[in-house]
């Protein structure tokens, strides 16, 4: 039971207090991208989770080795870009050997759903917070979640932002950061609680 | 777009027209989260520009008769072989501002600056008017980080540079990640109307 | 499916009159003070909105009387003490921002007063989440010294678990709070005679009043009283009734209604339990007001699904109003 509450409660912060849009920025400019069709919204989210989950696990073996070198944090990125290649790489050979139509459905888009900031970043984040093999796998898993969460939140309005009804300058790019803005200024409540407000 | 390579007009978009803070919306993951005051801005812009540049100049020797898949692992490859004496060096040069880049320089490898630009570079004919579109693209970047870092820290600490300056009233919530987005927003929504209206005066002109 | 039996004007007046009778209270309770504050928000509001129309080359709405609500509940969510300029500052953000930015009225996705008072909220947080008691001698100018100031009893019960206000006053609103938003007999003749009136959606408020009553009694292992003091504060009961169930951002047909109350609670809930924040209401509505966007698409896609295409051209016979715009909009989305 206390196992439970503990994965609950990481899960959560994971998920929504240290969101990777809302509360921290990382991948906006690929959120801009993808935010545009919400047909291939589900599959980029399964990808994205899939990508974050499975790096999350070498993310922690990679620590280990590079924490033992003292010079390891210049190699850090090197490491992280290696893992992130190959898991891509092989996630690709898998999908083309024995789901052939799912690849041709999803490799016009898993690509960008690999090399981003939010995935890369994530990988970094874990690193500085997270001790556990099992802290690890949620923490990458909730990120995951998240970034695909402030995707859909904002895919939903996207007619809206680029509305005829829309003033012509806010339309588009700058009205959809006032978006994000306002909803990350909801979310700061959940994260910024050890502030006053 | 890509059609039109004269030189003036490679310089006019990569600084207006398609500006990568103000009307593309690239990189602004770091830009919304540090640039908020000029200092972390000039260390923000610093490591952005080196890193992007030499990736993007080392990037454009591989051939690109490779798929895509690969080439896009080795851009990023490359990217993170670049960090690797640009780390030390910066680290060096000034210890301070890397450490309050914390993980967002490293971020820059996966920046779309490499991950998209890296691409629309090889429509270039000549290695002459990528090099130029690549420099005017990251002084473009450049210039309006720092424009938006100094609006920023007036609105939100009431001072330029380090030195107070008398504001009134200042609102500390730009301060933070949610009013850097909110005020990019209404930044960026002001460039367009500016621009749009350089343009009504031209036409009226000629 | 769809209740358009009111125009937008009529919802409005109702909502102008309950929103003016509690600002007399606030003036009763907080002097000459309070009504200045309301004064400048509204005022704040109403030029902020001619200015843009202006700008946006528009034509002023007589009849548009949004931006006389928004001023008006802005107001009343404020503490008496607060200085002028953090009024002028959220009733600017709830305009400019979060109104004129996303194309005027109707076309809002957010509350305008709950981001407002948000962002002045985290821009001025000394000064925005300090209350004064009630009756005191406010003075006239901007600033209030601290010492006449204290935090809210929403803050001391949730740090404390119990409060020493007395059932009377809690009623009554005597309590360190918001101007207007504590008066729990007021608000709830406010809400019964809006929703006899149909000008707040009854699915929607019934729906949060019970999922966050159920939670509450849990929370407090039955002990009436403290639910009762954990919905008079903070905004709970006045944030349901005017900000979550504004006309402008819930959804239009009914069981996205419940849905969107649903989603409303449950975000209540999360910011309760999980962050303690003072206002947990105000996030709950901003974060729930496009998830009602979203629920009313999928409402009508299956709607149609069930009855076929027919109900499509019914409704777009109708004349449709402004308050309709979105199904407009949604309309055109799923014909192409």
């Amino acid at each position: 039971m206390e196992l439970l509450k503990n994965i609950m409660i990481t899960a959560f912060i994971a998920v929504f207090a240290e969101n990777t849009i809302f509360s921290r920025a990382l991948g906006t400019s690929t959120l801009i991208i993808v935010a545009r069709n919400r047909k291939n919204l589900a599959g980029f989210g399964f990808s994205v989770t899939y990508i974050t989950a499975v790096i999350s696990v070498l993310t922690y073996f990679a620590d280990k080795a590079l924490n033992a070198n003292e010079t390891g944090y210049i190699y850090t990125p090197l490491v992280y870009i290696a893992i992130l290649g190959a898991v891509y790489v092989i996630t690709l050979l898998c999908l083309w050997r024995f789901a052939p139509v799912i690849f041709g459905r999803m490799k016009k888009y898993i690509h960008i759903s690999a090399f981003n900031c939010a995935v890369l970043g994530s990988m970094f984040l874990i690193s500085k917070y997270c001790v556990t093999l099992a802290d690890y796998f949620i923490h990458g898993l909730g990120i995951g979640l998240g970034f695909v969460l402030a995707v859909y939140l904002t895919a939903i309005v996207y007619d809206r932002i680029y509305s005829e009804k829309a003033p012509y300058a806010f339309r588009g790019y700058p009205l959809m950061l006032i978006y994000i803005g306002i909803l990350s200024m909801a979310f700061w409540g959940l994260s910024g609680h050890t502030l006053n407000y | 777009m890509t059609g039109d390579n004269s030189c003036k007009s490679i310089i006019k978009n990569a600084l207006l027209n398609k500006n990568p803070i103000f009307v593309s919306g690239m990189v602004i993951a770091p830009v919304i989260v540090l640039a908020n005051n000029l200092n972390d801005a000039i260390t923000l812009v610093t490591a952005f520009s080196l890193l992007t540049f030499f990736t993007l100049l080392v990037s454009s020797f591989i051939p690109k008769s490779i798929v895509y898949t690969i080439r896009i692992i080795i851009y990023t490859l490359i990217g993170a072989l670049v960090y690797v004496p640009l780390a030390i060096l910066l680290r060096y040069l000034m210890p301070e501002g890397v450490e309050a880049l914390g993980i967002f320089f490293p971020l820059f490898i996966t920046s779309s600056f490499i991950i998209s630009r890296s691409e629309s570079i090889f429509f270039r004919e000549s290695k002459g008017k990528m090099l130029l579109d690549i420099v005017f693209c990251i002084i473009g970047y450049d210039a309006a980080v720092l424009l938006f870092a100094v609006i920023r820290e007036i609105l939100a600490t009431g001072t330029a540079g380090g030195n107070i300056i008398g504001m009134p009233i200042v609102f500390s919530a730009f301060e933070k990640p949610f009013g850097g987005f909110i005020l990019l927003g209404f930044i960026a929504a002001l460039f367009r109307s500016i621009l749009l209206l350089i343009k009504k005066i031209r036409n009226t002109n000629t | 499916m769809v209740s358009n039996k009111k125009s937008e004007f009529e919802i409005m007046t109702d909502m102008l009159i309950v929103l003016l009778v509690m600002s007399a209270v606030a003036v009763y309770y907080y002097g000459l003070r309070a009504l200045a504050m309301l004064v400048v928000t509204v005022l704040v509001c109403c030029i902020t909105d001619i200015v843009c129309l202006k700008l946006r080359k528009k034509k002023i709405d007589i009849k548009d009387l949004s931006s006389l609500i928004t001023g008006l509940t802005l107001g009343l969510m404020m503490s008496a003490s607060v200085p002028y300029y953090a009024a002028v500052t959220a009733a600017l953000f709830a305009t400019v921002a979060v109104k004129h930015a996303f194309g005027g009225r109707g076309c809002e996705i957010f509350n305008g007063a709950a981001a407002g008072f948000l962002f002045s909220a985290l821009c001025f947080p000394d000064g925005m989440l300090t209350y004064p008691k009630v009756f005191t001698e406010l003075p006239f100018s901007s600033v209030v010294s601290a010492d006449m100031l204290s935090q809210s009893m929403t803050k001391t019960f949730l740090l404390t678990g119990t409060s020493s206000v007395s059932l009377i006053d809690v009623l009554t609103g005597k309590f360190l709070g918001p101007m207007g938003t504590g008066v729990v007999i007021l608000l709830v003749v406010a809400a019964v005679f809006l929703m006899f009136r149909r000008s707040v959606s009854a699915i929607t408020f019934f729906t949060e009043l019970a999922a966050i009553g159920i939670y509450a009694l849990i929370y407090y292992d039955f002990d009436l009283m403290s639910v009762l003091y954990f919905f008079s504060s903070g905004m709970l009961l006045f944030g349901m009734i005017f900000l979550s169930c504004d006309y402008s951002v819930i959804p239009k047909t009914r069981s996205s209604r419940f849905i969107y109350g649903l989603v409303t609670a449950v975000c209540v809930i999360i910011f309760h339990f999980y962050s303690g924040t003072e206002n947990a209401v105000i996030y709950a509505v901003i974060i729930a007001s496009p998830i009602g966007i979203e629920l009313d698409r999928r409402a009508l896609s299956f709607a149609d699904m069930l009855k076929g295409k027919r109900r499509i051209f019914k409704r777009a016979s109708k004349p449709l109003k402004n308050i309709n715009e979105t199904l407009e909009i949604l309309e055109k989305n799923e014909q192409e």
